[in-house]
């Protein structure tokens, strides 16, 4: 790289004197101090900085990468979050995508790789990515290759140097990475003409997913930062906030000292530990060594999250107990949850079902979603007296509230509450009429509804 | 290949006859000055191209067209063949499937092919995707044509990302939203044949230098993933479609301009209200003509497209019409309807299908229904008022006209100075078209932005070019900023940014000014589905306003200044605050009988001569200036009466603009034994009437052009870039006499015309300039004689704001100017006997005044 000519700077001082004259170019930033350093001097400077933070030049393709090695002993992170030990790939798959039933594969869990880019900017295909952070489980320790841009021109070397290190491991972990680093990844692969198939080819588990289906309640913005403090009682020391990243390596870019980039090298490698003791943390949680203390909502996500993993074991029990703890509203979601479980069972389930929606119902007469579940339950049931009283009282109410309260009512069938009900009276009545009620006596779970109560009120 | 039927169809063509009828009717026929016929061309059809596939040919006959129109056929032929293309034919010429034919052609021999449409708006998008499917109807099944946009929700974009054949788009979204995420584009890229860019005319001034520009990146991506697609462009009318086309494409271009569909007689009716005050030139209101003219047409059951200027006026004239035809019920749709932007797209559908089933005798409409939303074809288009350009004035006329009848075109001038100068010559409409479409991709300010866009898209190589620009210094530039990281011969986007979002396509700088209407009215003018919201953004806590519009940073002291009233599309608003650094102007609309206008002082310096000085005793000249500003007053004025009913104080910084002018200086020896008050009116009147003439040239709104008249202006020939503009204090303005917005401030006088030489300046109200001042300084033949043509041709005694501006009390402002169009023209004042001085080289008289 040569310095630029005399003519050159030249050339730029009087463009810059046009812009300025112009009144300044459109999209560009403020005009910043610039240090008038040389070139190779700023390049062998940063290369001297790079060493002295461990990173170590390897030949790549036709450049150089430069790769920082550490191992990380992840035994006291593990213990201290109460995870019994490092995930093992089936737990990894489980949390992603749920139960792989006999298929679990006996990877060990060095077959996965967790994963974490810095970069310079959110969105688009320019954002370079100036350091990669890859990490490999081997018993309890965690060992972390990262891959930073000594110089932005060797980012192809960078990449291959990266995508080297993901080979081969067929579990890719992250953290928010399906819908960022992935992605931002893939872009830089294209735009250096690399085949990106090693992303593609793996089983990827986005640790963010299960967060947010599991603690949103507790958590809010589920960012890996609050997930480590709330679910596994850590505190990070001695990093730089992410958002800072970008500023200090265009800093380090441009002739500063090592330690300005230091905290976002350790941010990186934080956030690679951090990815893997909480995927270690899910899992045993998923396995019912719930994260303490435990929250009202846990149970009832837990449960919606095996049940929707098709994971059944104990999905039941997580509601029964949620409906038990009584904090509203997950108590009332989990009674929901739990009698459309038991309906799809039918008879003496259904029955309880029966049981379960009288008591949302009884208990908030708006809750047309539970009166529908019930109705259609009775009559199910063959209890067509029963549901037709659910009916009459359920089109009683309708006309009692204001339009868009009966508008905002949850589940509402289409064609409208109303017309649903009528139809469903109609047919009831109809029913009856024929004699196609049972003969009064014991019926499947008869006598759970009495209607009076119901239409008390 | 006039078939007879027409001929015989023509014969005892209803239409024809009632329009005989009504141009005989007494209300009609005395506002009449001219009448043009187009007589009736029959189609000239070719066979559909033998390249074309099979399938394609068998599904135009199943859709009745046997051939093809003479355009099509050599559109198509040469797009097939990898030629870029641009159709320059009239409205409802046929011109989609010149576009639509090639690229289902490439779809149908490789269903990975791609394609690209570029429309300006959103609705001609979604009305151009529809008429595809017609066509799309009679081929195997598979085709994928989806619209990118703002409103494409996002689970709909990663399909078209992934699997679009057809995707149609406009320039905002490929500039922000394709181009830097092109790596989720990787397929389009790669199997893209076809990039069609319909409308190409709207493409001009800072707009089209910045889709120049966003071609280029284009290109270059295309370049990088190994495809080179074929452009297919269709355009209005314009004088220079393919210098156009081939400076936005930097590319070598087929012009079609021969128009090969059949078309009935047309009548041209050029109508000029009656004086109303002979003296101001103030003639009856537009509007009310065009009432009583439309009510004459609907009376004989005419279907008619009534065009206004603004969004206001077309619910003003839609009230009078209504009142006279009522929707058979209340509450019920009538037969004369209203369309403009703000209406909801439903209720445009409604509309668009009852003017095709006949069922909407008349629409009034802004220019939204000028671009090609498919109406059908009508009996009869009413302009009132010029529309801005003549193309646009062809786009409107063109709505009407159907293949078997006469159908009829009026423009209703206004009092404008451009809609008198047109219905008196109305030969600039009719014969070859004056106008052409202007842009300069290299504007520094345009491309600055665009090179740090593509630098984030791909790194650039040392030595690469953006297009035919060399841009090695611009990114040594970004280079020492530090957006950009050079190094192994490489440009890497290393910056915290995301480039593409700061550049508005609109404008050539940043700094705009963003207009907020601060009053909740739900339905405000102009409210519309699409408008944006400046939402928890706004500058004051709380404030949650409309975006009206955006003024550039140099027009925002004169027109958004405190306490003035500004117009927006007819509406007015007053300014309640400008917050000048944040750049927002606070307004709310009001409904008042005055509007307002600031006094500046404002002064040229010349920077640089690109051009020029050519010519003598008036020497001119066109290259960089720097002009100067200060708004100092505003006044007051009443409408229709242009008194001046008050005024206050402007308390805002000095503005500086950096752009490219063209001028005309006056050699004092040319301009010996005038009088000095002569001297100083003339140039008034020239700047106005070269300031009219030159909108008409460069196909622009007159706000995209300044002029500027000084007793002392330049100092011809400077051997140097000139001096530094003294400071702004009063005394030192050097006497402006004229401003932009017409008005005369009360500058101190002088006797005789020491220092510089009276100059007149136009220039490019756009920092860097777009092109124009050098279009004018080579038009400056054109220029002069149009201008004389606007004096010569205005019906008011001594000048009025119609020409030249209104006489001084002492002053015949017509002859003045007269007088110094003349010199411009060849040099001295005496105009010869059946000479112009345009059509001659500056006799030797001329020569030697100046020398001496």
């Amino acid at each position: 790289m040569s310095a630029p000519t005399a003519e050159r700077a030249a050339a730029v001082a009087q463009l810059r004197e046009r812009i300025a004259r112009l009144g300044g170019a459109a999209g560009s930033t403020a005009p910043r101090p610039r240090p008038r350093h040389d070139p190779d001097a700023v390049a062998t400077r940063r290369a001297e900085s790079a060493r002295r933070g461990g990173f170590e030049p390897h030949p790549e393709g036709d450049g150089v990468a430069w790769v920082r090695r550490v191992s990380i002993d992840l035994g006291p992170f593990l213990e201290r979050a109460g995870a019994p030990g490092p995930a093992t790939a089936g737990q990894l798959i489980r949390l992603a995508l749920g139960d792989p039933g006999p298929h679990t594969p006996r990877w060990d869990a060095s077959a996965a790789a967790v994963l974490d880019l810095e970069t310079l900017g959110l969105r688009g295909s320019g954002v370079l990515a100036f350091l990669a952070g890859v990490g490999i489980p081997r018993g309890d320790r965690l060992e972390v290759d990262q891959v930073l841009l000594v110089d932005p021109a060797d980012e192809r070397a960078a990449l291959l140097a990266l995508l080297g290190r993901l080979a081969g491991h067929r579990v890719l972990v992250t953290y928010n990475g399906r819908s960022f680093d992935v992605p931002a990844l893939r872009s830089r692969l294209v735009v250096n003409r690399l085949d990106g198939a090693v992303l593609e080819s793996g089983l990827h588990c986005d640790v963010l997913a299960p967060v947010r289906r599991l603690f949103r309640d507790r958590l809010g913005a589920c960012t890996l930062g609050r997930a480590e403090r709330d679910l596994l009682g850590f505190v990070r020391h001695g990093e730089v906030p992410g958002s800072e990243a970008p500023a200090r390596y265009q800093a380090w870019l441009r002739g500063a000292g090592y330690e300005v980039l230091e905290g976002v090298v350790i941010h990186n490698q934080l956030d690679l530990c951090g990815t893997m003791v909480l995927a270690a943390r899910l899992a045993a949680h998923l396995e019912g060594d719930m994260v303490s203390p435990v929250h009202p909502a846990d149970r009832y996500r837990l449960a919606v999250h095996l049940a929707r993993t098709g994971i059944a074991d104990s999905v039941d029990e997580h509601l029964r107990a949620t409906v038990d703890g009584r904090r509203g509203p997950w108590d009332r979601h989990a009674a929901h949850a739990l009698a459309a479980r038991l309906r799809r069972r039918g008879g003496v389930a259904e029955a309880e079902a029966v049981e379960i929606l009288a008591g949302l119902w009884r208990s908030r007469p708006g809750d047309l979603r539970a009166a529908r579940a019930l109705a259609v339950s009775l009559e199910r049931l063959r209890r067509h007296p029963e549901a037709l009283a659910v009916a009459e009282r359920a089109l009683e109410l309708c006309s009692r509230l204001e339009g868009w309260r009966l508008a905002a009512a949850r589940g509402a069938p289409t064609g409208g509450w109303v017309a649903d009900w009528e139809r469903r009276r109609r047919r009831l009545r109809g029913r009856i009429a024929a004699g196609q009620s049972p003969p009064p006596g014991p019926a499947p779970g008869a006598g759970v509804v009495d209607p009076a109560p119901l239409l008390a009120n | 290949m006039a078939d007879a039927s027409t001929l015989a169809a023509l014969s005892d063509d209803p239409v024809a006859a009632a329009l005989d009828e009504l141009r005989r009717h007494p209300s009609v026929a005395g506002r009449i000055v001219h009448e043009a016929r187009l007589e009736a061309r029959p189609a000239r059809h070719a066979p559909w191209p033998a390249a074309l596939h099979p399938r394609l040919v068998e599904a135009l006959r199943a859709r009745g067209m046997e051939h093809a129109y003479s355009h099509q056929a050599e559109a198509v032929e040469r797009a097939l063949a990898g030629r870029d293309v641009v159709v320059v034919t009239p409205t409802a010429s046929g011109k989609s499937l010149c576009y639509t034919l090639p690229v289902l052609d490439a779809w149908l021999r490789d269903p990975e092919a791609r394609a690209l449409w570029l429309f300006p708006t959103k609705a001609l998008a979604q009305d151009q995707l529809s008429a595809l499917g017609e066509i799309a109807a009679h081929l195997p099944p598979g085709l994928r044509a989806a619209t990118f946009d703002g409103d494409t929700p996002p689970g709909v974009r990663r399909a078209v990302r992934q699997a679009g054949h057809i995707v149609v788009t406009n320039q905002e979204m490929l500039h922000t939203g394709v181009l830097p995420h092109h790596t989720g584009w990787v397929r389009l890229f790669q199997q893209l044949r076809y990039v069609v860019i319909d409308e190409l005319h709207s493409y001009r001034g800072v707009f089209g230098s910045h889709l120049a520009n966003v071609l280029r990146r284009l290109r270059r991506l295309c370049h990088f993933y190994g495809s080179d697609p074929v452009v297919i462009a269709c355009s209005a009318t314009i004088a220079n479609p393919r210098q156009l086309s081939e400076r936005l494409l930097e590319r070598p271009v087929d012009c079609i301009d021969e128009s090969g569909a059949p078309r009935a007689e047309r009548r041209l009716w050029f109508w000029n209200p009656p004086l109303v005050d002979g003296a101001m030139g103030v003639r009856r209101s537009a509007t009310l003509e065009a009432r009583r003219l439309t009510t004459e047409l609907l009376r004989r059951n005419l279907q008619t497209l009534v065009f206004t200027r603004s969004r206001g006026s077309v619910e003003v004239l839609l009230t009078y019409l209504q009142r006279l035809h009522p929707p058979p019920a209340p509450g019920r749709p009538g037969p004369v309807r209203g369309y403009r932007s703000g209406y909801l797209p439903l209720e445009r559908r409604a509309i668009e299908a009852g003017l095709r089933d006949g069922s909407v005798r008349a629409v009034v409409s802004t220019n939204a229904l000028e671009l090609g939303i498919d109406v059908g074809r009508l009996d009869a288009a009413v302009l009132v008022g010029y529309p801005g350009s003549v193309a646009s004035t062809w786009q409107q006329l063109g709505r009407a006209g159907r293949r078997d009848t006469a159908s009829l075109g009026v423009l209703i001038a206004t009092d404008s100075p451009l809609d008198q100068f047109l219905v008196r010559h109305p030969e600039y409409l009719l014969e070859s078209p004056p106008e052409s479409g202007l842009i300069d991709p290299d504007n520094l300010l345009v491309l600055g932005g665009h090179v740090q866009a593509a630098a984030f898209e791909l790194a650039f190589d040392e030595g690469e070019r953006f297009g035919r620009a060399d841009v090695g210094a611009l990114l040594d530039c970004l280079a020492e900023d530090g957006l950009v990281h050079r190094s192994a011969g490489r440009y890497l986007w290393s910056a915290d940014a995301f480039p593409a979002e700061a550049i508005s396509l609109r404008s050539a700088c940043a700094g705009n000014v963003v207009i907020i209407d601060t009053s909740t009215t739900p339905d405000g003018p102009g409210q519309g589905p699409h408008g944006q919201w400046a939402g928890s953004s706004g500058g004051r806590p709380g404030s949650h306003g409309r975006v009206v519009g955006e003024v550039d940073q140099f027009a925002a002291p004169v027109l958004v200044h405190d306490d003035a009233v500004y117009i927006h599309q007819g509406a007015q608003y007053h300014v309640e605050r400008l917050d000048w650094e944040e750049k927002r102007a606070y307004v709310h609309p009001v409904t008042v009988d005055h509007h307002t206008v600031a006094e500046t002082r404002m002064s040229i310096g010349v920077l640089e001569i690109d051009g020029g000085p050519e010519g003598a005793g008036c020497r001119r000249c066109h290259g960089e200036v720097r002009i100067t500003r200060l708004a100092a007053i505003y006044k007051k004025v009443r409408f229709l009466t242009h008194e001046t009913i008050g005024a206050g104080p402007i308390v805002l910084p000095e503005q500086d603009l950096h752009t490219s002018a063209a001028w005309w200086a006056f050699d004092p020896a040319a301009l010996a034994g005038l009088d000095r008050a002569v001297v100083e009116t003339g140039l008034l009147g020239l700047a106005a009437a070269l300031h009219h003439a030159a909108c008409l040239l460069c196909m622009c709104d007159p706000r995209d052009l300044g002029r500027h008249a000084e007793l002392r202006g330049a100092a011809l020939p400077p051997s140097a870039p000139a001096a530094p503009v003294p400071p702004l204090a009063p005394a030192a303005v050097g006497e402006p006499v004229e401003m932009v917005a017409g008005w005369r401030p009360a500058a101190e006088r002088r006797e005789g015309l020491a220092g510089g030489w009276p100059t007149v300046y136009l220039y490019d109200g756009v920092p860097g300039g777009v092109g124009f001042a050098e279009h004018l300084f080579g038009a400056h033949r054109d220029l002069l004689r149009a201008a004389g043509e606007l004096v010569d041709g205005c019906g008011c005694q001594a000048g009025c704001p119609s020409c030249v501006g209104p006489p001084s009390a002492s002053v015949d402002a017509r002859s003045s100017t007269r007088t110094l169009i003349a010199i411009a023209a060849r040099g001295k004042a005496v105009i010869d006997e059946g000479d112009d001085g345009l059509g001659e080289a500056p006799s030797p008289l001329g020569a030697s005044a100046s020398r001496a």
